[in-house]
């Protein structure tokens, strides 16, 4: 790779980063120094800096309740994505790849119907038949499993075509093996990279979903951090920036420690 | 032996179809024939008034936008991807682009449009750090609550979007290719057009429609920096959830199916595109 | 490989699936349950009328309940925080705020959403566009909270489905520290040294604050409230000058300071003030001196309410002298203003929150019929006129 390339690249890696981060340093100046924008000259850099509203968020027993339910909505909604979509995923990409575009498409629908036009649709529907569901907080798994479709069917599908599940499936058949134990026992394990990266897209979009919540009447952690913006914008700012950067957080254990296994997130992406 | 109804297939099938008949069909299907009813008979006054004036001025800006935001941050973000893939060191910097696009790419509202107000608005830091050099970001025209003010904010997740969308595709091109392609003594400019191309491309499509779609129905973000724009998720919002219009839901679910439908050309355009670059990768 | 179950479980999925969005659809138009609104509402009148009459029969009840569902009322909003503070410690009642940022729309849409729910919302706080669309629905009860005749007749419906316990003045808000030379009227707001400083709170089609602002720019320049077409065309003008910032006025955005003129009412300052003045702004209210537009929200008891005794126990509060000096507190207006002025119950201090006595005195509140009128002409027309410049 020449030279040359190789400066371009790293320039637009640094212009890159720089997008990336600047905002949020300029948000964690907001967040954290009391001291506004136009006021601010050199003798007063150093002043108003304080972490106490975060602590004190952290104390908040509100708090405490809605991130317990969106961890709880988080692992629900994992779960339900990975036993209802993997199943189809593969059986799309091994018997019937002509169906590829339908499964976009339905899976695509998700962010182009308004929320609040999915709530009343399936409130009417309920309302009829079980209609204490909707007042559970687990109601919002469904809505949340649907959400994530875009990202995880992509995901899983991503995964299959990388790892030839067709082919796999096709020689496992030749061998006399049937399709439950082929996709138990050949594809899935071959899919361990594909599944964490849809499972860490479904838990960044549950912890950072907010209409849903919002027009079911739940407490989760979008939710709390909304009002909480409103009351305490300082504070409220500082909350978002830990949630991004804690969540980041253990995306990236979870990455190293799938590297040292040498599953590849890569290979499987998205 | 040919199984007919497969228990694998029915056992796979039902779950995933029940679940997206109920939560996804029914509401759709529930929108669609309100649409056709405006006022509770059958007519197309809803269709039509959603494609008319202010609404239609709205459905171009939100084409604009995704179009321009889709495109400038597909091209990054695969950009974004060839160059990690060529990156061995530093170490740490696979990784935390990694774990952290998975948290970009599905940011928006307030967090990140004032994330953005804080550093580029009139009172925010780098402007003001900007001015002390002698450069007025607001004198040159820019705005964050105008067009490209908008795209520049929707550029934070749909970056990581399409970043994390061609990790498998990238990483499938093995160095070994590009090395070989070399001592054979094709040029770089053929090795890309035969091999690596052809392999990207199909990704790169279907991860345009993804930017696509996430980015003409985001709606809380452009809701922060610009309540007022011409958008369709905005308009959407006013008839189904202000605290002004009431009564219009009928229209709002006119524009939700013109939207569908647009989802779906592009959808089609996209699979057609992919199928004829398929076919000049084979040939 | 034939996959004929395949081919026949789309269609068959699809055909139930119109079938059911056809049947719920069906019953859903009208956003009431399988009950017609007046039966409805006739047996949650006769479950309410077993709550009492005074305040000490209704508190007993409503204490046994436990609990009353609310919704939208943010903290910082006329003080909702103190006023909620004072029910909770005066009646022992849990009072939870679900969604508080809910707009009128999302508050029908819960009611409809939960209906029959432990949860569903009991009290309703909307704009007055939608008192309609919640009567037609089944959802207003007719109730009269025990100071009905105290409350002035412009701010309660006759038959006792809503009252407007509050109402707040639109206001011109100014971080003085940003923008030295304070704007008192509509008319200032043009001067070129406010370039790309004014803002108003949200979308006129959408935020009642907008609304209320394009409503109150008619009347400064030669409108009524039957003909608003001068404050369109004051924001376009606005607009065209590039005074007219688009923002949105977020309390993120006043404390950074993004936002240095902000249109909206006077009850949504005092609660960001503290923030304000410790960041180190000089923030200023100032009623604008030549269009003065006074709006309330109508509260109202839910139908079919879970809890009944406690929501009629929190609306009584709202019109309660407590309940009025809390939103004094907060800068809004109670609807019995006039009766608390009588009683000597308004100090001083309250009094330099809110706007002068004579410009309250000659408040009007534009009629339901004018409204729609309104809204229609700025539905139709701010798109082309303001937005797209």
């Amino acid at each position: 790779m020449g030279i040359v390339v190789k400066i371009l690249r790293t320039i637009f890696l640094v212009l890159l980063g720089l997008f990336f981060f600047v905002p949020l340093l300029a948000m964690a100046r907001f967040a954290f120094q009391s001291v506004p924008v136009v006021l601010l000259t050199p003798e007063k850099l150093l002043e108003g800096w304080s972490l106490a509203g975060l602590f004190e968020v952290f104390g908040n027993p509100e708090f405490q309740r809605a991130t317990l339910i969106s961890l709880q909505l988080m692992v629900l909604a994992i779960l339900i994505t990975l036993v209802l979509l993997l199943p189809v995923a593969a059986l799309v990409e091994i018997r019937a790849p002509q169906l590829r575009t339908a499964m976009t498409a339905i899976t695509l629908l998700p962010w182009v119907v308004p929320p609040v036009a999915l709530v009343v649709g399936v409130a009417a529907t309920f309302r009829s038949t079980v209609p204490w569901f909707l007042a559970s907080p687990y109601s919002l798994v469904p809505f949340y499993v649907l959400w994530a479709l875009p990202f995880s069917y992509r995901a899983l599908d991503a995964g299959l075509r990388s790892i030839g599940a067709r082919t796999l499936y096709e020689a496992a058949r030749v061998m006399g093996a049937s399709t439950f134990t082929i996709i138990v026992r050949v594809i899935i394990p071959n899919m361990i990279g594909a599944i964490i990266a849809a499972s860490v897209l479904t838990a960044a979009l549950v912890l950072g979903e907010f209409a849903f919540a919002a027009l079911l009447l739940k407490e989760t952690l979008p939710t709390f951090m909304a009002e909480f913006q409103r009351s305490e914008p300082r504070a409220g700012m500082a909350l978002a920036l830990s949630v991004m950067l804690l969540t980041a957080l253990i995306i990236w254990i979870g990455v190293r420690a799938l590297r040292k296994r040498g599953m590849d997130l890569q290979a499987a992406g998205v | 032996m040919r199984r007919r109804f497969d228990t694998a297939t029915v056992v796979v099938a039902v779950p995933f179809l029940a679940f997206v008949g109920l939560f996804l069909f029914v509401p759709t299907i529930g929108l669609a024939i309100k649409a056709f009813t405006p006022g509770g008979s059958f007519g197309f006054s809803a269709m039509q008034r959603a494609l008319e004036g202010t609404y239609r001025t709205a459905f171009i800006n939100s084409l604009s936008l995704a179009v321009t935001s889709s495109l400038l941050g597909g091209v990054l973000g695969l950009l974004l991807a060839l160059s990690l893939k060529s990156l061995t060191r530093p170490k740490w910097l696979r990784s935390t682009t990694d774990s952290w696009s998975a948290v970009a790419a599905q940011l928006g509202g307030i967090p990140l449009a004032f994330a953005f107000i804080a550093a580029i608005g009139t009172q925010g830091l780098i402007t003001k750090l900007l001015s002390l050099v002698g450069v007025d970001i607001a004198d040159s025209g820019f705005s964050l609550s105008e067009f490209w003010g908008l795209v520049v904010v929707y550029l934070y997740f749909q970056i990581p979007l399409m970043f994390l969308v061609m990790m498998p595709a990238v990483g499938g091109l093995k160095s070994t290719w590009g090395e070989a392609a070399a001592i054979m003594g094709s040029s770089p400019g053929r090795y890309w057009r035969s091999v690596a191309l052809p392999l990207l491309v199909p990704s790169f499509l279907g991860g345009l429609l993804l930017l696509f779609v996430n980015s003409f129905a985001a709606y809380a973000t452009a809701y922060v920096l610009n309540p007022g724009a011409q958008l369709v998720p905005l308009q959407i919002r006013f008839l189904l959830q202000g605290n002004v219009i009431t009564g219009e839901q009928d229209l709002a679910y006119a524009i939700v199916l013109w939207t569908i439908s647009l989802l779906l050309i592009s959808l089609l355009l996209i699979a057609v595109l992919q199928r004829r670059t398929a076919k000049w990768a084979s040939s | 490989m034939r996959r004929p179950f395949m081919k026949m479980a789309v269609p068959a999925l699809a055909a139930g699936a119109l079938l059911l969005a056809a049947c719920s659809s069906g019953s859903s138009d009208s956003g009431s349950s399988s009950a017609a609104p007046e039966s409805s509402a006739a047996t949650s009148a006769a479950a309410g009328a077993e709550c009492g009459t005074t305040i000490e029969e209704i508190a007993a009840k409503a204490k046994e309940e436990g609990k009353v569902n609310l919704i939208a009322l943010p903290d910082t909003w006329a003080n909702y925080r103190g006023i909620i503070d004072s029910f909770v410690e005066k009646y022992g009642i849990e009072a939870p705020v679900m969604n508080p940022d809910a707009s009128s729309a999302d508050e029908l849409t819960a009611v409809e959403t939960l209906r029959g729910q432990p949860d569903m919302p009991e009290v309703l706080d909307i704009g007055p566009s939608f008192v309609e669309q919640a009567k037609a629905a089944g959802y207003l009860e007719s109730y009269k909270p025990v100071v009905w005749d105290e409350i002035p007749e412009s701010l309660k419906g006759e038959d006792g489905t809503w009252v407007g316990a509050y109402y707040g003045v639109l206001a011109i808000a100014t971080n003085a520290t940003i923008q030295p030379n304070v704007p008192k009227s509509w008319a200032d707001l043009k001067k070129p040294e406010y370039k790309g400083q004014v803002t108003i709170n949200g979308d006129p089609r959408e935020a009642g604050a907008a609304f209320a602002a394009v409503v109150a720019a008619a009347l400064a320049n030669g409108g009524s409230y039957d003909d608003v077409m001068p404050g369109l065309e004051y924001f376009a003008e606005l607009k065209k000058l590039g005074n007219l910032q688009t923002i949105d006025v977020t309390e993120a955005a006043v404390l950074s300071g993004e936002v240095p003129i902000a249109l909206d009412w006077t009850y949504n300052f005092p609660g960001l003030r503290p923030a304000l003045e410790e960041a180190g702004f000089d923030f200023q209210v100032v009623v604008p001196s030549d269009g003065v537009y006074g709006g309330y929200y109508a509260q109202s008891v839910v139908t079919e309410a879970p809890h009944p005794c406690a929501a009629r126990l929190w609306l009584n509060h709202l019109v309660s002298d407590e309940g009025a000096l809390g939103y004094l507190e907060g800068g809004a207006i109670p609807a019995r203003y006039a009766a608390l002025l009588e009683k000597g119950l308004i100090s001083e201090e309250i009094a330099a929150n809110l706007p002068p006595a004579e410009t309250i005195a000659a408040i009007q509140f534009p009629t339901q019929e004018q409204v729609d009128k309104a809204k229609a002409l700025i539905t139709e027309n701010w798109g082309p006129m303001v937005a797209d410049q």
